[in-house]
C-alpha cells in the first residue's frame, strides 16, 4: 500500500513531465536510407567483394574503437571531477 | 667496398610493390583453382530444359557461383542463392544481379525428405519452364542420440534429448518428461500409457488463468509417446505472480477425475517486458500460523500492487516515444524492420574471363593493400592513445 502509493506518485509525475516533450517520429526515412545504401553496397559487392568487405569492416572497427576511447575519456573526466581524500 | 643503401621512402615503395605483386599473384592462384568441382552443390544432370542439382548448402551461400557445373548457358545462373526465410522457415531460391529479370520463386522445404522443389519459370529465351530440384541438407533441430526416446534421425543440430532413467522405467501410465521453453513458449513432454483404456492428457495453469496448453489431448496409444514443441497459450496480459505454473495431467479419458499422473512445472515468465506484478504468494493465515498473517500484512503494506507495475510499464512505453530515448528506439525499430536481403540498386554484367583475370586479382590485391595500410595507421593511432 505504502510502496504502491509512492510508486504511483513517482510514475505519475514523471509521466506528466515526459509527456510534455514532443513525440519522436521519423516516417520510416531511416529504413529507406538503410535499404537504399544496402542496395548500392550489394551491387558493388557483386564484383569487388573483398574491397567492399574490407572498407566496411575497417569503418565499423574504427567507429567502435573511437567511440569506446571517447567513452573511456569521458568516464575518466567525470571521475576526476570528484574530490578525493589524501 | 660498395655500400648498398635505401632510403625509408624507397623502402616503402618497394614494400608496396612487392605486396601488390604478391596479392595479384594470390588472385591468380585463386583463379587457377576455379575449375574445381564445387563441394557443396553440383549438377547431377542437365538438359536444355531441366537442371537437377544436388548437394549440401549453407544458408546464404551462392549456389550458382560455378556456372560451368550448373547449366548449359547464360550467365544469369551466377546470381542465385538460397536463404531461409525466418518468418516461415521456407527456403527461398532467389536471384540477384540477374539481367534480365524474371526471378525469384519460392522453393518449399519438405522436412521429411530434405527436398527442395519449385518451379522456376523464366520469361526470356533460356530457361523456359525450367524445373530445378535441389536436394539439400538443412538445419533441423532435434535429438541426435538414438538411445533417447525423442530421437530424431533427421536432426542435424542437437537440441536436447529425453531418456528413461533406470529408476523411471515406464511400466505404468505416467508422465516421464515435462519441460517448457520460455523463449518459444512451447512445451515438450513424453508419457507412457500402459493400458488400452483411452486416456487424456492435458495441461493447465495451476492458478487457473486459462493457461491451457493442450486441452483434452486424447490418445489410445499404448506405449511411449513423445510430444515436442506444443504451443502454449499464455494468459494475456500476465497478472499475478511473475511466474506461473503449468500442470500436465494424464487422466482417464472417460473420467477426468481419475488421474494417472500429473506433473507441475514452474515457469518463469519474469522478463524485462512483462514484469507481471505481484509475485507474492499469499501465506496461510490462522491460529496455528500467525507468522503467515504477519507476512500477509506486511505484503499488503509494502508489496507493490499490480497498478504500480502497470504504471511503470506505461511510463516505459511513454519514454520510448519521447526524446532522447525515443531517438534510440526510432533507430532500433527501423533496424527491426529491415530484412536480411537487399536488392541491388544496379547490376554490372561483366564477362566471366574479365572478372576472373582482372576484377578478382584487382579486388584481392587492393583489399590486401587496404588491410596493410589499416594496420600501419592503426599502429600509429595506438601510439597516441593515452591511458
Amino acid at each position: 500500500m505504502i510502496v504502491t502509493l509512492f510508486l504511483n506518485i513517482i510514475f505519475g509525475v514523471l509521466s506528466y513531465l515526459v509527456s510534455l516533450l514532443p513525440t519522436v517520429t521519423d516516417g520510416g526515412y531511416f529504413t529507406t536510407a538503410i535499404t537504399t545504401a544496402s542496395g548500392y553496397i550489394s551491387a558493388v559487392y557483386d564484383f569487388i567483394p573483398v574491397i567492399t568487405v574490407t572498407l566496411l569492416a575497417i569503418l565499423t572497427f574504427d567507429i567502435l574503437f573511437e567511440s569506446g576511447y571517447l567513452l573511456y575519456k569521458v568516464v575518466y573526466w567525470v571521475i576526476r571531477r570528484f574530490p578525493t581524500q589524501s | 667496398m660498395t655500400c648498398f643503401t635505401i632510403s625509408k621512402k624507397n623502402f616503402l615503395k618497394l614494400t608496396l610493390s612487392l605486396l601488390t605483386a604478391f596479392t595479384i599473384l594470390l588472385g591468380g592462384i585463386d583463379h587457377a583453382n576455379a575449375d574445381e568441382i564445387p563441394n557443396t552443390l553440383y549438377a547431377v544432370s542437365s538438359s536444355s530444359t531441366n537442371a537437377f542439382l544436388s548437394g549440401v548448402y549453407e544458408k546464404g551461400e551462392n549456389i550458382f557461383n560455378r556456372p560451368a557445373y550448373y547449366h548449359t548457358s547464360t550467365t544469369t545462373s551466377q546470381c542465385a542463392y538460397i536463404y531461409e526465410d525466418p518468418n516461415n522457415n521456407n527456403h527461398v531460391l532467389t536471384w540477384y544481379g540477374c539481367n534480365p529479370t524474371p526471378r525469384p520463386t519460392v522453393f518449399n522445404h519438405n522436412s521429411t525428405q530434405n527436398l527442395f522443389t519449385g518451379i522456376y519459370t523464366d520469361n526470356d529465351n533460356y530457361f523456359n519452364g525450367e524445373t530445378i530440384t535441389i536436394t539439400a541438407t538443412s538445419t533441423i533441430y532435434g535429438c541426435m542420440d538414438n538411445m533417447a526416446i525423442n530421437y530424431d534421425p533427421t536432426a542435424t543440430i542437437d537440441e536436447g534429448c529425453y531418456y528413461v532413467l533406470p529408476d523411471e522405467v515406464a511400466t505404468s501410465t505416467r508422465i516421464i518428461n515435462f519441460s517448457y521453453s520460455t523463449t518459444t513458449n512451447k512445451v515438450s513432454l513424453s508419457y507412457y500409457v500402459a493400458t488400452s483404456t483411452p486416456v487424456s492428457l492435458y495441461a493447465e495453469n495451476r492458478n487457473e488463468r486459462d493457461g491451457v496448453i493442450n486441452s483434452s489431448f486424447s490418445t489410445t496409444t499404448t506405449g511411449l509417446t513423445t510430444l515436442n514443441n506444443i504451443p502454449v497459450t499464455l494468459p494475456d496480459p500476465l497478472n499475478g505472480a511473475g511466474y506461473t505454473y503449468l500442470t500436465a495431467k494424464l487422466v482417464l479419458g472417460s473420467d477426468h477425475g481419475v488421474i494417472y499422473d500429473w506433473h507441475t512445472l514452474t515457469v518463469d515468465l519474469y522478463n524485462g517486458v512483462d514484469l507481471g506484478g505481484g509475485g507474492y504468494q499469499q501465506q496461510d493465515c490462522g491460529i496455528t500460523n500467525l507468522g503467515g498473517c504477519f507476512m500477509n500484512g506486511l505484503a499488503v503494506m509494502f508489496y507493490p500492487s499490480q497498478s504500480a507495475f502497470n504504471n511503470f510499464n506505461s511510463f516505459v512505453d511513454l519514454i520510448k516515444t519521447k526524446p532522447p530515448v525515443g531517438y534510440f528506439y526510432v533507430v532500433k525499430n527501423n533496424l527491426d524492420d529491415l530484412n536480411a536481403t537487399s536488392i541491388s540498386a544496379f547490376t554490372v554484367t561483366i564477362p566471366s574471363h574479365i572478372k576472373e583475370y582482372l576484377f578478382t586479382p584487382f579486388d584481392v590485391g587492393i583489399g590486401g593493400i587496404l588491410w596493410f595500410f589499416f594496420a600501419i595507421n592503426f599502429y600509429k593511432r595506438l601510439k597516441h592513445i593515452t591511458i
